[in-house]
């Protein structure tokens, strides 16, 4: 039993099918590459897992357990977290702040609790800062803890958003375009940071243009075009697919 | 607001202790009577719970006077029909405006943005009228008297000073209690909610419940003060929990500010400076004129407000006490708020 299991999922948009079929898998402990051209449905198969689309046809398990049209919050109680291509920061909450959210799923105190202070928010509330130190020190945002976000750089506001998803403690991180509007050195890093925790036994799905990085950090690609899987293997196999280097390139290049 | 916790403490017993002090010079000053101190706070602790719901959950509510009501209806014909004790009576009303914002809240949370404020406006209305409509129970367009000061032991609050005096208190539990929603776990959830629904969801939070359940806080809020007003007042009647007086509650938490626990305050106690000052100054220069026309500068003040502070008055505040800081320790480096503001203005 794999981590995520896509099977046959179609979506579509009016008369359009953005995914028809699709059909692929997440290991666990592995990074997997979701990649094809503007348009070929990278996004929204992300979507249909994290329970912001429900599919027309097919199943999404997790586990095993089957979590087609489940709504996001269920699917995020789960310890499945993802990241958004245009960030979804909450304004101007301080980066601690966005990790303290990110622990929402794992914490238990109630309104009436906060509210009245009693003891199982100041357990909680020791418990999470504790654990939010100890990611912000592993991502290098210890400095920047308590500056709000959106007076942080570009880069730095794309890594709080992927350390907000590490936050859930996930089981399976989705990540769309991680490392789009980053410079070459902080994409190796993200690469890096990715290849590390796949090795902790996390499960990564992530949308990328960055050839590089696929090719160096990747253990399995799937490519997407016009909603339809046409490759999927590890990288160099990918990499030389006639079927692929048509879709990138256009039908004369094959 | 950047108060840190003896920071805000030292802040909370400072203006209780400034409340305090205007009891005495309350009638010397101008468009100010002990009355109106008191208009102040009920008006104060009823717009704190909007205050909450739209800027802890980004939701705008136009009905928000109906929750003042409820408290308001259910301690006159429990205490003066029923003859219980004010505290159950009040603890019922706020109960029942809960229940009635979360059943609302599942209505109307389906709806955005324009449609959103045109429910709860369409349920400030049918309460309105409701409660005209249904003379049975509640006198109708006369509305219901006969009810009984506030007293809990041997505390009567049957002058000004001492109402006053308990309601500004009631307003610093209000307002630590927000404090403390603010800096935890829901609190924090509710604000994410505000910033991004769809980012919120994917940590796990139940989107629509969050809102339900700031929209149930915010009316416990409002039918707490209108429970103390039916007290105070005696008397009970539809056309305090209409439409005007739902806009006085938005345009309080919205000229105060709406992303502070310090916002409903200030709101209020300009909103209530403006009423007065328009209620004496008009007439002096327009004889004959009626009416409320001191909606006139409630919108005027909304507008300036909103052109100038667009983070409301509290806003303003927090930054000019923030430059001066900065002033004084001659900006070493610069802070992230600073760093913040040039980002913006790019």
């Amino acid at each position: 039993m794999s981590l995520l299991e896509v099977e046959g999922v179609t979506v579509a948009f009016g008369g359009l099918r953005a995914l028809d079929g699709v059909s692929m898998k997440v290991e666990a402990g592995k990074v997997t590459a979701l990649i094809g051209p503007n348009g070929a449905g990278k996004t929204t198969l992300l979507n249909v897992v994290s329970g912001i689309l429900r599919p027309v046809r097919g199943q999404v398990r997790f586990r095993g357990r089957d979590i087609t049209g489940w709504p996001q919050h269920k699917v995020a109680s789960l310890g499945i977290a993802r990241t958004f291509q245009d960030l979804q920061l909450f304004g101007n909450m301080t980066v601690r702040e966005h990790l303290l959210v990110g622990r929402y799923r794992l914490t238990h105190t109630s309104l009436v609790e906060a509210l009245l202070r009693l003891p199982r928010h100041f357990r909680e509330e020791r418990e999470s800062r504790k654990a939010v130190d100890a990611l912000l020190a592993r991502l290098g945002l210890s400095d920047v803890a308590d500056w709000p976000v959106n007076a942080l750089p570009y880069g730095k506001q794309r890594l709080v958003g992927v350390a907000r998803a590490l936050a859930l403690e996930p089981a399976l991180l989705l990540l769309d375009e991680p490392t789009a509007g980053l410079s070459g050195t902080e994409a190796e890093e993200v690469g890096q940071l990715l290849g590390l925790l796949a090795r902790e036994g996390l499960g990564v799905l992530l949308v990328e243009h960055h050839v590089g990085l696929v090719m160096s950090y990747c253990d399995w690609v799937v490519v997407l075009d016009h909603g339809l899987v046409i490759a999927q293997g590890v990288p160099e196999k990918v990499q030389s697919d006639p079927h692929v280097i048509e879709a990138y390139l256009g039908e004369e290049a094959a | 607001m950047g108060l840190n916790r003896w920071g805000f403490l030292a802040f909370l017993v400072g203006i209780f202790g400034l409340g305090v002090l205007l009891i005495p010079v309350a009638d010397a000053l101008p468009f100010l009577t002990r009355a109106n101190l008191v208009v102040f706070a009920l008006h104060a602790i009823a717009a704190m719970g909007l205050t909450l719901v739209m800027g802890f959950a980004g939701q705008v509510s136009l009905g928000h006077a109906a929750f003042y009501g409820v408290g308001a209806y259910a301690t006159a014909l429990l205490t003066a029909k029923l003859e219980w004790h004010p505290l159950l009576a009040m603890a019922t009303g706020a109960v029942m405006a809960a229940i009635l914002a979360a059943l609302l809240g599942r209505v109307v949370f389906r709806l955005r943005g324009h449609f959103l404020a045109m429910a709860t406006l369409a349920f400030g209305l049918v309460f309105y009228v409701v409660m005209r409509g249904w003379d049975s129970l509640t006198g109708g367009n006369q509305g219901t008297g006969g009810i009984p000061a506030f007293a809990l032991g041997g505390l009567r609050l049957d002058s000004d000073t001492s109402m006053y005096l308990f309601l500004w208190g009631v307003l610093m539990v209000g307002i630590v209690a927000a404090r403390n929603l603010i800096k935890s776990r829901p609190g924090r959830a509710l604000v994410a909610v505000g910033a991004s629904e769809v980012a919120a969801a994917s940590v796990g939070i139940d989107v629509a419940r969050a809102k339900m359940s700031v929209f149930a806080l915010g009316a416990i809020y409002a039918s707490v003060a209108g429970s103390l007003y039916a007290h105070y007042v005696t008397y009970v009647s539809p056309d305090s929990f209409g439409l005007l007086p739902s806009l006085r509650f938005l345009v309080i938490s919205t000229v105060g500010g709406i992303d502070s626990v310090w916002g409903a305050p200030l709101g209020s106690a300009v909103v209530v400076l403006l009423t007065e000052g328009t209620r004496e100054v008009v007439p002096k220069f327009v004889s004959g004129a009626t009416g409320s026309y001191e909606i006139v500068a409630y919108g005027l003040a909304l507008v300036l407000v909103l052109l100038f502070l667009p983070r409301g008055l509290a806003g303003g505040l927090a930054l000019v006490v923030q430059r001066a800081n900065e002033w004084l320790r001659g900006r070493e480096r610069p802070t992230p708020a600073a760093v913040l503001e040039e980002v913006e203005l790019r």
